[in-house]
């Protein structure tokens, strides 16, 4: 499968389908990762229900709480 | 100083096209809060002073000490275990005596979020965690008075501008995060030049706010050690339970956590919520941070002399203070919550 994480093209392995996969597989760590797909902030709660199709653009965004 | 020399104090930003005389005089009335006087507010109390902005009022919790030094630009080695609001406020009227300062070495909290903002024009993020942020980002949408959000980790810093219409924080942080799952500077540090880089973006916003001029759209996002610069095209999400559909629920005092000094004279703080604290997620938040030692049912580590102990049930306990407000601060800092 072919998405777009943070706007480049990204062939994923045929045991991701899911955002969960995704999560497990190519993020080292998820804490404080504010997951968009398709222009859409997705839920932590909610990750673990979505599948992946081609063509899907993923943005991951580290949030900086510091001040 | 007597405001005859006004002109002369701000002829550099005069000749900017973008500001003018006339911006100069606007910001002149304008009333800014910066809450938090830490890396990001003292920066930006810093720059707004010097830049002539009318009112500015100072708003921390927190005494200086010497791990502030490297970032904190209004602080010396003399200022340590004074408050922070106040240190900064004396250290601005000297910079600018054509301006008002004033402090509050307060808590911003739902309960008293009101009485310290009303009647200000612009409200600065300078605090070090997510609560504080999204009580701010309720405020403001309800309100109608705009806020910008900046944000430091490591090498790393964020800045976002929030208006009445939005989007807002909540549509980048629908739910409040869990203990563990959040980095904090404690734990991840902070390069120094990252909160002035920060706070820099934030005061060029604040400017353009102040002078009615359109500040920018989206989320900047830098790593100034990696030399990526990057707006992220930030939409609303038309289901925002804050911009979207105005429920504001972080100024409502039911969600506030329960802080209370126990008899033994430590801090008891409980968490709003009904989860159980995940204690393995928070443990992995807080690698390298002194006798860290964590069993099924509670986490403990010390920090700056104190103890900290944390349970599944949401109850965190923080002995060596008796203290509410650097119990609170403490925690803040090393959960970022």
């Amino acid at each position: 499968m072919k998405i777009f994480l943070n706007g480049k093209e990204k062939i994923l392995s045929s045991n991701i389908s899911s955002l969960k996969d995704f999560i497990e597989v190519i993020l080292s760590n998820e804490k404080g990762k504010i997951i968009e797909l398709n222009g859409k902030v997705i839920k932590k709660v909610d990750r673990d229900k979505i599948s992946l199709k081609d063509g899907d653009r993923i943005e991951l965004i580290q949030f900086m709480g510091g001040g | 100083m007597k405001r005859t020399e006004v002109t002369s104090r701000y002829d550099k930003h005069i000749k900017i096209g973008h500001i003018g005389p006339e911006g100069q005089k606007a910001m002149s009335s304008k009333r800014v809060v910066v809450i938090g006087c830490g890396a990001l507010g003292t920066n930006i109390a810093n720059l707004l002073a010097r830049g002539g902005v009318g009112e500015i009022l100072l708003v921390d919790r927190d005494i200086v000490e010497l791990s502030n030094i490297h970032r904190q630009v209004l602080y010396s080695e003399k200022d340590i275990g004074n408050p922070k609001a106040e240190t900064a406020a004396r250290k601005l009227i000297e910079v600018n005596s054509d301006i008002k300062v004033n402090y509050l070495i307060k808590d911003v909290m739902s309960s008293n979020i009101s009485g310290i903002v009303e009647g200000y024009d612009l409200i600065m993020d300078g605090t070090d965690n997510i609560p504080v942020r999204l009580l701010i980002n309720d405020y403001s949408i309800k309100m109608g008075v705009p806020w910008i959000y900046g944000g430091v980790l490591g090498t790393g810093g964020m800045v976002m501008i929030i208006t009445g219409e939005g989007p807002c924080l909540r549509c980048l942080i629908p739910e409040l995060p869990e203990q563990g799952d959040v980095l904090t500077c404690e734990t991840m540090g902070v390069l120094n030049t990252v909160p002035a880089l920060t706070a820099s973006v934030q005061v060029t916003e604040a400017f353009k706010v102040l002078m009615g001029k359109k500040p920018m759209k989206g989320l900047l996002q830098f790593d100034v050690w990696e030399n990526d610069f990057s707006v992220h095209g930030f939409k609303k999400d038309p289901l925002c339970l804050c911009c979207g559909g105005k429920e504001f629920n972080y100024l409502d005092e039911d969600n506030e956590e329960q802080i209370t000094v126990l008899c033994d004279e430590s801090v008891q703080i409980i968490l709003p919520g009904t989860s159980e604290a995940d204690l393995s997620l928070i443990a992995s938040s807080l690698m390298g941070i002194k006798n860290l030692k964590v069993n099924p049912f509670r986490l403990e580590f010390e920090a700056e002399g104190k103890n900290v102990t944390i349970f599944r049930d949401r109850r965190i306990i923080i002995r060596g203070t008796s203290d509410k407000g650097v119990a609170r601060s403490l925690y803040s800092k090393y959960l970022g919550l």
